[in-house]
């Protein structure tokens, strides 16, 4: 299992999905979103591995606005990754959040959903609180992930919830710069739901650790990663 | 001292001291004259060893008779020990290159954190010769290589084993016995990213761990050549003449590789030469004394020699050269109409003079000399040549308040007509040998479909009229709307946004146009590391010298006071010998 660099990783992903047809900008702030995932232990590259599947036929794609109102939108992303449109979502909720005080994004139909939190960092450093909410009806999980303002890592928490009927792809998101967004969980929700769950100190370990002796990645996603960012590159013949 | 940029649109608020306008500094052609100076790179780590007291042990030196083997060296600073380690290997001569597509080289090297056991010196000696190929541990800070000049590493040893000193003339023409041909960093191949240093107190300064490399090799070199003399005539061999010695730098050869750093980086560069400027107008700012007037002299007349100790085979820049050292003779005469009645009162006369008549080299030699007799206003500037500030998008702002930043910021780039071919004729792609970049004709050479971003000014032109269209529909658009609708405008948006109030930080020019050139850009960077003798060998590539004139590893303990070895010139009987 090759070990690689943060800065290794940005690069190779961002040439991955610029050779995958993804806009500049968007696959500028994709890659920064899953080399900080991967940096602080949250999968990263493994979520990008189930997206890569998907790309080509996608990279281009945008999101077509369903409902508007003041201080809530609703998108739906047309079965498409959130790698490429979670960053102008964070925008929409940002700037709703601005205006409003509080704002609600909704994303119908999306996938790699667990790359949201990649995307919010930048919104803690505006000093505003996002709050992530979906649910993998597959598995039947129900995810939050919550980073207030100014701090530097969210909360992440998995929980067992019943199976629902039919399916959601959809992604709730939830800014504030006033109103502290921590959910108020149950008190047995450790005990009884919690699957998994992921804290700022074992984010901070996890980046000291990747800083210290740099990040594992699997050898199939490595090479794949490698071989498709080599489709920028361009054969002059001029050796 | 409170220092802000010259700006005509923004009214001055306090009595400040006025820095250049970004619209005089941020010019390629002014870029590309540039020299190094008190703040490069090179300078400011000379002055950290000597400060620190690092100290520098030999742990390993085991060549053969030819100088091939290995060495490791351990490295003292008050915040750490360091290790650098090195590789001496037999090349064939006809696969000696400093092409980037080369695949060996006679020596390869690597500095790393802590002392380094046997496992870890086992792994590296298998991967640090492959240099691009290999793989490093996270505790590797950089990587490089270099190979011989061949006609100095020879004649050098030759004249040594026979006890006689080489020609100080060799070193005039090409300074060096090595030159390397790249130095990685920040996560390369495993390496350390820079992340990791930031928090280093050695090595937190940008390209700090990467120009120390340098030193170290040039270090190595000069130690190799004298003990493959005395291996070779261990009756008659003589050391390195110390002077000779400290004229000897490490040469470098540097392609268009190196230009995307400059677009991609805009908020580094704007700290880089905020501070220089600030250390100008620091400078500019003082009243000359009798003393600063004499040692300015010497330095202009250092430089002089300098200059014309600088050799190269490009027509232009031998006539710059021609006309610097002409401009600096000029200048010694203005000096002497004011050494007396009227004394010079201000360097803003000289510097005035000095944009009036005199080429841009010539100015900012000028201006490299000035920052030389005030180092207590220039050197505390080397600590804020950092930045660490994420990028950032305001979504909420309006459209036309980008509009307006467009034309207030970036009006240079408005000015360029794309509909004109000639303002488009190149574009840059990334090669598949070694992926390193490369400028192509469009329309001529394949590749234009895989274009690298560096066209700046063209995304300026394409946003500012996309947003002109959405708001003859949509006045009060913001820019998160132009977003969604127009995804592709994203990069330049948040570029726009974050550049906007950080003057420095564009080059204001086309990449793309046919009247750029690429080496301006090469030289930009160069100075900021420290190098000098600026050599073009095309319009694609140039060799410069690093470390020339710097002091030895010996002389770091043996020195409390700075060191001065601005703009080296060959070393004088006197010096020498």
């Amino acid at each position: 299992m090759p070990q690689v660099s943060h800065n290794e990783l940005l690069n190779t992903v961002d040439k991955a999905l610029e050779a995958m047809g993804m806009r500049q900008g968007e696959r500028a702030e994709a890659a920064e979103a899953i080399a900080w995932l991967e940096r602080h232990g949250l999968g990263g590259v493994a979520e990008l591995a189930k997206a890569l599947d998907h790309m080509p036929s996608e990279a281009q794609g945008r999101l077509i606005e369903c409902y508007r109102d003041g201080g809530l939108r609703v998108f739906s992303a047309n079965g498409q990754s959130i790698l490429s449109a979670g960053r102008v979502a964070i925008d929409v909720l940002l700037s709703m959040a601005t205006r409003y005080g509080l704002a609600t994004v909704r994303i119908e139909n999306c996938h790699n959903r667990a790359l949201i939190p990649g995307f919010c960092v930048r919104a803690a450093d505006q000093d505003i609180g996002v709050l992530a909410c979906w649910s993998n009806q597959h598995q039947s999980r129900l995810h939050l992930a919550w980073h207030n303002g100014c701090d530097r890592f969210p909360t992440l928490r998995v929980q067992a919830r019943p199976r629902a009927d039919g399916p959601d792809q959809s992604i709730t998101l939830i800014a504030s710069r006033a109103i502290q967004l921590m959910p108020n969980l149950p008190a047995d929700i450790d005990t009884h739901w919690l699957v998994s769950a992921a804290d700022p100190q074992g984010m901070s370990d996890a980046e000291r650790q990747a800083l210290a002796g740099g990040m594992s990645v699997s050898d199939d996603t490595w090479a794949r990663l490698k071989r498709i960012a080599a489709g920028v590159l361009v054969d002059d013949g001029l050796d | 001292m409170k220092i802000k940029e010259k700006n005509p649109d923004t009214p001055t608020q306090t009595a400040v001291m006025e820095l250049r306008p970004a619209a005089q500094v941020m010019r390629l052609s002014r870029l590309g004259s540039l020299f190094q100076n008190r703040l490069s790179f090179t300078r400011s780590l000379v002055r950290q060893m000597i400060g620190e007291r690092w100290r520098i042990e030999t742990e390993r030196f085991a060549l053969d008779d030819e100088g091939y083997g290995d060495a490791v060296y351990r490295i003292h600073t008050p915040a750490g020990l360091y290790s650098f380690v090195l590789f001496s290997r037999y090349l064939d001569p006809a696969l000696r290159s400093d092409r980037v597509i080369a695949q060996q080289w006679d020596l390869a090297f690597a500095l790393c954190e802590g002392e380094l056991t046997d496992a870890q010196l086992d792994e590296m000696a298998s991967n640090v010769p492959r240099q691009e190929a290999g793989r490093c541990s996270a505790n590797v800070l950089t990587l490089s290589r270099a190979n011989r000049s061949q006609r100095n590493f020879e004649a050098v040893i030759e004249r040594l084993a026979a006890g006689d000193q080489p020609e100080v003339g060799w070193f005039e023409r090409v300074g060096y016995l090595y030159r390397t041909t790249a130095v990685y960093g920040n996560g390369k191949f495993g390496l350390a990213d820079y992340d990791r240093l930031r928090d280093d107190a050695t090595f937190s300064r940008p390209f700090s761990a990467q120009m120390f490399t340098v030193f170290m090799v040039r270090h190595f070199t000069l130690a190799q050549v004298e003990h493959i003399a005395v291996r070779r005539a261990p009756a008659s061999a003589v050391r390195l003449d110390p002077a000779i010695k400290r004229y000897i730098g490490i040469g470098n050869s540097t392609g268009l590789g190196m230009a995307p750093f400059l677009i991609s980086h805009p908020q580094l560069i704007d700290r880089w030469v905020t501070q220089r400027e600030t250390a100008i107008t620091g400078a500019l700012a003082q009243t000359p004394t009798a003393d600063d007037l004499r040692r300015l002299t010497q330095l202009v007349s250092r430089a002089g020699k300098h200059m014309l100790e600088t050799h190269t085979d490009d027509g232009e820049q031998a006539d710059a050269d021609y006309r610097t050292v002409t401009e600096l003779a000029a200048l010694q005469r203005w000096f002497a109409a004011r050494r007396s009645t009227p004394l010079l009162t201000d360097w803003h006369t000289l510097v005035r003079h000095a944009e009036r008549r005199w080429s841009l080299q010539t100015q900012e030699l000028v201006n490299c000399l000035l920052l030389e007799l005030y180092p207590n206003i220039v050197n505390p500037l080397e600590n804020e040549m950092s930045v660490d500030a994420p990028a950032s998008m305001d979504s909420s702002a309006s459209l036309d308040e980008l509009r307006l930043r467009i034309e207030r910021h970036y009006d240079w780039a408005l000015a360029y007509d794309f509909d004109d071919a000639k303002e488009q004729a190149f574009f840059w792609y990334r090669a598949a040998a070694k992926e390193e970049p490369r400028l192509g004709r469009r329309g001529e050479d394949s590749g234009a479909e895989r274009e690298i971003a560096l066209d700046i000014a063209r995304s300026v032109r394409r946003c500012y009229d996309a947003i002109r269209r959405r708001l003859a529909d949509q006045p009060q658009a913001d820019v998160v709307d132009f977003l969604l609708a127009t995804p592709e405008h994203r990069a330049i948006v948040r570029r726009i946004q974050n550049m906007s109030h950080l003057p420095y930080g564009e080059i204001r020019a086309n990449l793309l146009g046919r009247d750029c050139r690429p080496l301006d850009l090469l030289r930009c960077k160069l100075s900021f590391f420290g190098a000098s003798k600026f050599d073009p060998r095309s319009d694609r590539w140039v060799r410069i010298t690093l470390f020339q004139g710097a002091p030895l590893v010996e002389d770091l303990a043996a020195s409390d006071v700075e060191y001065d070895w601005l703009l080296p010139v060959r070393p004088t009987a006197k010096t020498a010998g």
